[in-house]
Order: C-alpha cells, then structure tokens, then sequence
C-alpha cells in the first residue's frame, strides 16, 4: 500500500499531538550553546507543510511554514520556511534519525541554524534547540516541552532540566504533566547477596539506601515550575546581552 | 574480509533469507515489553549484514564499530559485520552501511544532507512502500509501522572533540573529550533495527533503571550493552533472539533524570591494612535470555596505571554472593558494598576493578579491548586507592555490627564482627542477664533474641594470640508490640525555671486508644548546681488527652523532687507506658520570657523519641552574634546508661574558617548550653553554623540552637539535621512579607565542599488562593558557605524590578521551595542544604523584635496522616494552624481536620479544608475559637482525604488572646507523622 502525501498530511495534523519522541546523538549543549549557536531564535506558530525532493533527488524534504510571533534572535521576519531532511513523496519515503516532527497549528520556540546548510535539521543540536509550547490542562498556564515531551526548567549548572514527563490530554494543545510510571511494571530484582572480604570470611550487608532511580526521580519532583516562554525568552535574552556565561553561571 | 553481495545478488539473499512473514508480523504487533523500549519499523534486509566502511577511518576504529555489532549479535542473531577498507561509500544500493567519518561535504555529495558539527551521527533509513511516521512512538504505539529494505549509518567525520575506537576509553562525556565510534555505531545501528530513544522510562520511584544504549548524549555510558536493549531487540526480532545467561556489572547507575549516571565510587581514598570501606554505585543485571544461578562478583586490587582491568589473579578485596541468582531482566543497583583490604597489601597507589563469574568462570571470554560486561573499573576516571605504610597488617580493633538496628524484645538481632586485623577468638557479651547462658558467644557472628528491654551494652572483645582489643555499643531494645502496651520516651532537652525571666510550660499529649501512664524523670544541669535528678510516679494520660503545666520545674517540686528553689533547669524524659502505639505520645516544652508586662515572647521545642536520637554528625544552621541577636548551641546526651563526648566544630557564614571547640563530655542525661557559642569560635565569627560530631560514639544525643534576640530575649529554636537527614529540596511553610510589620529572612548554608546555587521559588497564597507563583530566583553559596537574606520577599522583588507580580506594601505569606543544585559546571547530582525562615516583627513594647523559625523540609517529612499537638485558645495564647500542599506540582489534595477536646478525649469538630493546590499555603486563625468554639485545650489530626499529594502542618501558639493582645510572639510547633 503507498501512502498518499494527503495522508500523511491528514497524519501530521490530527495524529500526531506531542512532538516526535527522538533526541539527538551529539553533544549535550548547554542552554548557553543553544542560544549562541543559533542565529535566529524565534516563537512561531506551524502554519503549513509540505514534501519535495531535494537536488539530484538524493534527499526528501519536509519544509514547514512558520508565522513568527516574536523574533528573539536575529532579524525580524512575519514568515519563515524551516526544511527537515526526511519524508514522503510519492509513497516513496527517506527517514533520518534525530530529525524532529512539527505539527501544524502548534506553536515553538526554536533555535535555528543560519540558512544555508544542509543540516538534517535545522534546529540547533538537531532537536535541543526546539521547544513546543502547550496548555498545562491542570493550571491552564502555557508551558514549553522540550522536543521529547518533557517539561524543562532551567538548570543551575547551565543545562536543561527535565522535571515532569507529559501526556496529552484529551483536548488538543494541552498536556497533563506525569510523575509517575506509564506502567507499574518494574524489572524483577535480584536478591540481596551476601558478602565476605578477601580471605571468605562474612561482612555485614549495608543498610538499605534508595535507588538512584528513586533519588533523582524524587528530586525531580520536587525540581520547581516548568519553564514558560516568559521565563525562557528572558534567559535568551540575557545570554545575548553577555549576561549569562557559558555555563550558565 | 568478507565480500560485500552486490546489488544485483540482493534479492536471491533476500528470497532466501528474509525471515518469515509471520515472524516480521510478529514483530511489527509485538508491542513493547513493559513500556520499556519503543520502536517502529524492522530490518527486512537479509542477512541484515552491516558493512563498515568509511573514508576518515582507520582499520582500528572500523573493527571497534564492527566489535561493538558482533558483541550485539551474541544477543540477536542479525549481525554479520564486514569491514571494508577501500572507503568507498554508497547510497540506495540495498547494502546496509556504516560510513564511518564521513565530512559534511562527503554526506551532502552522496546523502543530500550534512551533520551538524556538534552531531555525533545520523542513521538513514530506506523504508519499504507503506511506511508511515518513524517517529510514532509517542505512547508506545506502533502504527504504521513496516519494514526498512536498506539503512546507511553516516558518522560525522566533522565532530569537533574527535573519536576514539579505545574499548578502555572514557567517551564523550559531561566532561567531554573523544567520542567513541563504536557507540555511536552501535546507538544508530539500533535506530536501523527500529529503537527509538527511551530517556526517562518512568519518574516512579519505585522503578528500575533507565539506562539504556538508546538514551544517551554522552556517549560514555553507550558501550555497555544493557537489560532494556537486550529484551527490546529480542522484542523486535523474536525469531532472530538467542537462548543464554548473560550477567553484566556496570561501573555506574543511571538515574530517571536527564543523562544523569552516577558513577561507582569508593567510600575511602585512602586505608591501611585492614580497613574497611565500600564501594558504591554499581549495577548488576542479567541481560540475558535465560534465568542465571548462582553467581559472584568480586573486587579486586590491582596496581594504578598497570592496566584498565582487573585479573582474577589479583588480590581480593571482597566479594558479593548472589546466591539465588538472578531472573531473566533481573537488575540490582548495589551500593555499600563492604570490602577489607587485606593484610599483607604492599603501600601504594591501587585501582579498584571487579569481575563477574558463575561457576567461578566469565560468562564471555575476556579479551582484552574488546567489548565485554564481565568486568568493570570503579570511578569514572579510576579512582586511586592509597594504601599508607607504617602500620602492621596484624594490628587489632574490635568492631562489630548489628541488625536490626532498633530491636524489640525478643527479636533476633544478627551481629558481625568487623575487626581490623586478624582475630582468632571472639567474646561477647549481651548485657541481657537475663538470657541465662545465652548472654555470651564465642561465635564470630553470632544472634541474640533480647529478653529484657532498654539499654543494653554489648561489648566484643577479640584476640589474635598477640594482642586483645575490646569494644562495647548501646543497643535499645524496645519492649514487644501489642503484648502489654507499648512505650515511648520523648526527651525535651531542656526544662527551666529562672524566676522572673524563664520558665516553661510543659505540654504532654496521648492521642491514642489506651490509656497510659508517663513518668517524668529529670536530670538536673550541672550548669544550676545539678540537685535534684530524679523521677516522679508514674501519672495517668488517658486516651485522647492532653495536659498542659505552666512551669514543668515547679511541677516537678510540687511532685517531690528536691530540686532547689532559684534558678533550675535540666533535662525531662517522658517514659509512656501502656501506649496503643508508640506514635500516640507527644511532649512539648515552650519556655517563655515576660517582656514588660504586656505578655511573654516564647519558644516551643517539641521531644524527640530517645531511640530517635541522633548518633551520629548534625548540623545546627542560622546562627549569629551580633548587636541584635546572641546564639546558643544546646546539647543533651539522650542515654541513661552511658556518657557521650561530642566534638563541635563551628564554621563561619564565608565557609572559609572554622574554629573546633573543646570536647563537651555529657554524663547520661545531661544538658548543657555553650552560650554565645560564635563567640566562643572567635570575634570573626559574627554568624555561622556548628557542626556536633559524636565520632565513633552510638550513645544517642540531642542537639540544637536558640537564636535569641537581645532587645527582648525571645528566642527561636533551631533543631539539629543529622547528616543523613539533609536533603537537596527543602519546602519553607510560612515566608511572609505583612507591610512593614511581620518579614521573614531566609537562611541557606551549603554544608557540601562544592559552591552550590540554592533556586527559590516563591509561591503566594494569602493574597492570591491558589497560589500565584513568583519565579524562579537564585542565590550562589560557596562551599561551606551560609546565607542569611533579610526580607526575602523584597529581596526577591529587587531581584525583578518592575516584573515581581506583588507590589510592596501588600500582605503576603506563601510558601518557598530550594532546590540545592551543583554549582559545578557539567555536574547534574543535587546537591544537599540547610534552609530556614526566621519571621519576625519589631517589639512594640521593648527594643528589639519577636519571632518564630521554621525550618525547611524535605519532601520525606511530609505526610498523609499528621498530628499537630499543643493547640490552646485562653486568655493568654491563641493558636492558629497552617497547612503546605508540600509538591511543586500536581493536582490539589484536600485535608481534613479532627480537632480533638484533649480536656474530655471526644472529638470536638471535622472539616474538610477546601482544595489545597500545589505549594499553597493556608492558616486558620484561632482554629479552635473557629471550629470548636469553647475548647481551650486540643490537638488536631490531619488526613488527606482527597488527591495523591502530601502536606506539612504546623502550629503557631501566640501570645495573646487575640491579635493586638499580649506580644503576638508565636512559637512554632511542627506536625507529628503518624506512620
């Protein structure tokens, strides 16, 4: 069966509520590298996509339009045309790793390459310069996910902080943040052993301390507010002017 | 070298090799094992070979990529990896490519897309007709999903740190450096199988490990190949899956947060002979298809810098013994591993490495540079174990160890002999004379089932033929549960009556179903002339009631303790008996000051259960010495059998000095106050914090601090955190900002040796019900260092001119969340603090200021189910009651009230508070005047009744009948967990 580019039009409008769940494999850039990599900065609403091959039909691409709502970085423009290697044309279809979804009608920030480049995605570190703003169903304030669905703050040693998975919820454009297990299902565990030093004679086991797992998932709870395009439009801003270093500091 | 098929050869080997429809069938419907891993599209293409080849490469790192797939293809048969080294590269000609260091150009030419510089690779997928979304994974879902014919891996020649096909290297990680080309191959070959990322399986606490090859930026971590990746790719291509046992240790765990691995470390960096330490942070799983016996990971010694392995010909350091085995996609995460560094280890610099073996053999044959999970090195950058001279391998020091740690009578308590050195006889000695013969063992380890509660002294002596050492621990055995009541025995660590100044009142509560007596035993300070220790009969406290004793000292005379008139103050033991449990007894001494005969300024310290003691190092935060306020440092020793020495060092606010005070010896019972104990430390030290250390001591203490202001002498009572206790979230209940009447200051102190960033977030809720969040602010600590922000609401106003959403003059009062983040650049871990808000407000009456402290609270001190005791409304003192929705997020939690009449036990009054939301904060005023109009003496209980969420709860008791009456002064009582 081919697919027809209406159908994966149709599929991109009404299938696909959180943005693609990829990450890149690169280095980890710190919120400082998103902002000082990428020469325009934008929060744009999707308005349109379309598929088309490339030079020597070597490569499809996807090309979205953006109506900008704010230009936080570089210069002002009302549209702009973002292209993401990978897509379909034709019921024939290239598919590249690490290469973010849009949907339309959604809105984003996004940290974009200067044009030019042939990037499989033209989004700063592939996906980390990307986040979607959505409707926390629960306070009804308007948060940004980073590109896996994670709601982010931002972190005391310059990085991104994920501190709540989100699930969409029932009414398009919002998300109901998760702190818990999308399954209770745990890996069975081993028992505790027991233990001798060198020459085979018993040492006491250690207490019990709470897995690493627990601890961070513990403190990720308790890691504060998710960042809203406020809060993040004023750390773009601080890292243009110079205020914020390198390493966030 | 194995020859590529050519194109026109592919589709014989396709016909011939393709599995069957039904297997690609089942594994297109297999769905996801527990969530766990996600995929969307398979290999169809026979024999799914990958060739490895590439321009930029060199044989070495083409044969580590190609190492890295046949270390996979023990777990799946898929792979048959070839290299080629004529660098030719293709596209779209039905070969499955690893292009190895391809430049931007090079890809452009041949892909039609570059790599970003900081992008370690991409995978380029050739879908057959039909495919739909390769990123459809989003819940786990897998529509549309269908079969690859062909997949290129480019690897980015371009990458701007460089690679490395060391098996031994230390990849790209936080601290960045070289990435490894067999993990990115091996990351993207995964994606060509149709693995999809999987960061953060699961925020539950409860789950397991999320580390995974397919969940990493840094790339350290992406060579091992784990249970998750494993049991996915069997998942994805069940007819391809091989049945073996596979065990795997990891030199780190990986956490549920963002890339956030911690690596294995060892507790000590250096030891002498016969010291014992532990090793932390390791994982073991069976990453395996089939259930493993028994087996055994063993640490070893071996020399630094010799070689990135141990051999089992090394010197064993210890072992753990797992012998129930382990479960298909078992796992544990393994930390306070124990090992002895054995007699007769020559001084010098060691690594620390340990191999996994069943049946005393590796379950893969080791060579090494090659990809294996049999044995690993701890730290991440090898941590150096120094062995000292100077001291003889056969020293002696008896040692041991006890289970459970808090026995009940009658329960079996399994001791071990720790000992340095080599002892060849054992003798101990219960202290349970009762237990007949069974009061001493020879036994190395042996058990003992208490017969008598309370303290006991139990003492090992050891020898080894040439020498003898001994050494004695206080055991507390509790009394049988549900076999004639139980006990509990708040301490209040100090009760006085300084005629005309201070005195306290004393509040003892039993909020359960049985009646119970309480004997009140004091222990007179030496500090008053220590006359008239000693206990009073036991008196009745009934179900349900509470009663309150204006001057605990004077009550104590009236009951017959000789204790002098004058001044008098000491310590108080509450000895419940015939409790329903052990939660349901409660004390609380509230020592107050008369300030010019409007009222008293006061200050609450709650008792603390003797087996609840600390025993070991504590912080005491906040305090000063200065012209408006003077610090005390009180301590008590909790036992009633055994002194206790205790070292009190005290740290400055900058974190750059420290003063260690003399040694304070406490007899059983005693407590002493170090006055002004800034000053004690030197004139510099005008604020700062101490740090109580009982060393090896296990007698149980009690420390804490009074910060008392010097106009009118109302004090703050500022409890002790033990080490273990201090936590990297704190919520601070109450922070107000009341025009420029009532303010709060905030205390932060770093007690870790690494800068820190304490993040504040400020959530109002009187002004704004539910609760109007204010931003994110932070404050920067050097190590050691304390912070004290007056007026932290205006400070926080200051820090967001024009922006801070509540203009001054209003009234506020909300709740404040720190988080303790690392101040170290590409650190992740949390980092642990102290925090506590200071509320006060100028005396109308006397120069000077009254105020109550609160401190912050760890989400693990937060509760359900809460008592919150003491509660009066006389003439003289009101209480009000407030509540914390205790997460920063989240659905609301209701909470209800059972306000008790602790005159008559009868429950007086039940509301149900309205929803609380995330953070908000809540007080009823006067509550018992509100919802139990007439009762002057209650305590509440506190339910959650709706939402998943928790809470803290406390009381204020204010002097004065009303606002505007008496001082106003407040005294903070904390709720009680009921567990």
């Amino acid at each position: 069966m081919r697919k027809s580019l209406g159908r994966l039009l149709v599929l991109l409008v009404l299938s696909i509520p959180m943005t693609a769940r990829v990450a890149a494999l690169g280095a980890r850039l710190s919120f400082a590298e998103i902002v000082q990599d990428g020469e325009t900065i934008v929060a744009a609403t999707i308005t349109s996509v379309s598929t088309r091959w490339g030079a020597e039909h070597k490569m499809i691409w996807t090309d979205y339009a953006l109506s900008v709502q704010e230009v936080w970085k570089g210069s002002p423009r009302a549209v702009l045309t973002v292209s993401f290697a990978g897509g379909t044309v034709a019921g024939e279809s290239i598919l590249v790793s690490h290469v973010p979804e849009l949907e339309v009608g959604a809105t984003y920030v996004l940290s974009l390459h200067e044009p030019g480049h042939l990037y499989a995605s033209p989004v700063v570190g592939s996906e980390q310069g990307l986040f979607r703003e959505v409707t926390d169903a629960e306070s009804g304030r308007r948060i940004l996910l980073d590109a896996e669905g994670f709601a982010v703050r931002l972190g005391a040693d310059g990085q991104i902080v994920r501190i709540a998975a989100a699930e969409p919820a029932l009414t398009s454009g919002k998300v109901t943040l998760r702190r818990t297990s999308l399954t209770g299902v745990r890996p069975p565990s081993i028992a505790e052993p027991t233990y001798r030093d060198g020459q085979g004679r018993p040492l006491p086991a250690p207490t019990s301390q709470p897995s690493r797992a627990a601890r961070t998932s513990a403190a990720a709870q308790e890691s504060g507010f998710p960042l809203t395009r406020a809060a993040l439009k004023a750390a773009v801003r601080q890292v243009v002017e110079g205020r914020r270093e390198g390493d966030g500091r | 070298m194995r020859r590529v098929p050519t194109f026109a050869a592919l589709p014989l080997l396709t016909a011939l090799l393709l599995p069957s429809p039904a297997d690609a069938q089942a594994s297109a419907n297999a769905g996801h094992p527990d969530q766990e891993g996600c995929w969307c599209g398979y290999q169809t293409n026979a024999p799914r070979s990958y060739v490895i080849r590439g321009k930029g490469s060199d044989s070495g790192q083409k044969e580590a990529a190609a190492d890295m797939l046949r270390e996979w293809n023990r777990y799946v048969d898929l792979f048959t990896p070839s290299v080629d080294l004529t660098q030719s590269l293709g596209s779209r000609n039905g070969v499955n490519e690893v292009n190895l260091f391809i430049t931007s150009a090079e890809s452009e030419t041949i892909y039609g897309v570059s790599v970003e510089p900081k992008a370690f690779g991409i995978a380029v997928i050739y879908p057959d007709e039909g495919f739909g979304h390769f990123n459809e994974c989003s819940g786990f879902k897998t529509t549309d999903c269908g079969p690859f014919t062909e997949t290129d891996v480019v690897v980015n020649a371009d990458y701007s740190a460089g690679w490395t096909g060391d098996w031994f290297a230390k990849g790209n990680d936080k601290g960045g450096g070289a990435a490894l080309v067999q993990t990115t191959v091996l990351h993207e070959v995964g994606h060509t199988l149709g693995l999809h990322h999987v960061f953060n399986v699961a925020f539950d606490a409860l789950y397991g490990n999320s580390f995974s090859t397919m969940n990493y930026l840094n790339d350290d971590v992406g060579k091992f190949v784990t249970r998750m990746d494993s049991k996915t790719v069997r998942a994805q291509y069940p007819g391809a899956a091989r049945s073996f046992v596979d065990l795997a240790i990891t030199p780190f765990v990986y956490g549920n947060g963002q890339y956030d691995q911690e690596y294995a470390a060892l507790s000590k960096s250096s030891v002498l002979t016969g010291d014992r330490l532990t090793v932390s942070n390791w994982l073991v799983q069976n990453v395996g298809s089939r259930k493993a016996g028994a087996f055994r990971v063993t640490f070893y010694l071996f020399p630094a810098g010799s070689r990135p392995y141990p051999e089992p010909s090394d010197r064993a350091l210890g072992s753990a013994d797992f012998g129930e085995g382990a479960d298909v996609d078992a796992e544990r995460e393994m930390s306070g591993t124990p090992l002895v560094v054995p007699a007769g280890v020559p001084a010098g610099d060691y690594w620390v490495g340990a191999i996994v073996t069943v049946g005393g053999q590796e379950d893969s044959p080791w060579s090494a540079g090659k990809p294996n999970n049999n044995r690993m090195v701890i730290g991440h950058s090898f941590s150096t174990l120094r062995v000292l001279p100077g001291i003889g391998p056969t020293l002696l020091g008896a040692e041991f160890l006890f289970t459970p740690a808090q026995p009940q009578a009658g329960q079996t308590v399994t001791f071990a002999d720790v000992s340095r050195g080599s002892p060849t006889s054992w003798l101990w000695d219960f202290d349970d004379p009762g237990s007949g013969h069974a009061n001493r063992s020879a036994d190395p380890d042996p058990s003992h089932a208490f017969v008598s509660a309370g303290a006991h002294v139990v003492s090992l002596a050891v020898k080894d033929g040439k020498a003898e050492s001994t050494t004695s621990r206080t055991l507390f055995v509790a009394p049988t549960f549900g076999n004639g009541g139980t006990t509990a025995t708040p301490v209040l660590p100090v009760v006085i009556d300084l005629p005309g100044r201070f005195s306290t009142e004393l509040t003892i509560a039993n909020s359960g179903s049985d009646d119970a007596t309480v004997r009140l035993r004091y222990t007179a300070s030496p500090r008053f002339g220590g006359q008239g220790t000693g206990a009073i009969p036991p008196l009745p406290v009934k179900a349900g009631r509470q009663v309150v004793v204006a001057n605990a000292v004077d009550y104590l005379r009236s009951k017959g303790l000789p204790i002098p008139a004058g001044d008098q103050g000491g310590s108080l033991r509450l000895e419940f008996e015939g409790l329903s449990s052990t939660g349901a007894a409660y004390g609380l001494a509230r020592t107050t000051a008369p300030i010019a005969g409007v009222g008293r300024a006061g200050v609450s310290c709650a008792g603390v259960d003797a087996r609840a003691a600390y025993n070991e190092r504590v912080a005491v935060f906040g305090l000063r010495e200065n012209a408006y306020d003077r610090s005390h440092l009180g301590l008590v020793n909790t036992s009633t059998t055994s002194p206790v020495t205790l070292t009190v060092d005290v740290v400055r606010g900058d974190g750059k000095e420290s003063a260690r005070l003399a040694p304070v010896t406490l007899q059983p019972g005693e407590w002493r106050q170090l006055d002004r104990v800034l000053s004690l430390a030197g004139p510099s030290f005008t604020e700062g914090w101490a740090v109580v250390d009982p060393g090896t001591s296990t007698v149980p203490f009690l420390a804490y601090g009074v910060v008392n202001d010097n106009g009118t002498n109302d004090g703050s009572y500022v409890a002790a955190i033990p080490d273990s206790k201090v936590e990297a979230s704190l919520v601070l209940p109450a922070v107000v900002e009341i025009g420029d009447r009532y303010s709060s200051e905030l205390i932060l102190t770093n007690v870790a040796n690494v800068k820190t960033e304490a993040i504040v977030e400020f959530v109002e809720s009187l002004a704004n019900p539910g609760g109007l969040p204010t931003g994110t602010f932070s404050f920067f600590l050097g190590p050691f260092e304390q912070v004290i922000v007056p007026e932290i609401v205006d400070t926080l106003r200051r820090q967001k001119p024009g922006a801070f959403p509540l203009p001054k003059g209003g009234a506020y009062t909300g709740t404040l969340s720190v988080t303790f983040s690392p101040g170290t650049p590409g650190s992740t871990a949390m980092t642990p603090g102290l925090a506590g808000v200071r509320t006060s407000s100028p005396s109308s009456v006397t120069p000077g200021r009254l105020g109550v402290f609160s401190p912050g609270e760890g989400i693990q001190k937060s509760a359900r189910d809460a008592f919150v005791y003491g509660l009066q409304q006389n003439a003289s003192t009101r209480s009000n009651l407030a509540i914390v929705n205790a997460v920063t997020m989240g659905p609301p939690i209701k909470v209800r009230l059972e306000i008790v009449d602790a005159d008559t036990g009868v429950v007086a009054a039940t509301r149900t508070l309205s929803p609380l939301a995330a953070l908000e904060w809540r007080q009823i005023d006067r509550v018992l005047e509100l919802y139990a109009p007439g009762v002057t003496n209650a305590f509440v209980h506190l339910s959650v009744v709706e939402g998943d969420s928790r809470f803290f709860a406390y009381a204020v008791l204010n002097d004065g009948a009303r606002p505007g009456q008496g001082t106003g002064d407040g005294s903070y009582v904390p709720m009680v967990v009921n567990q």
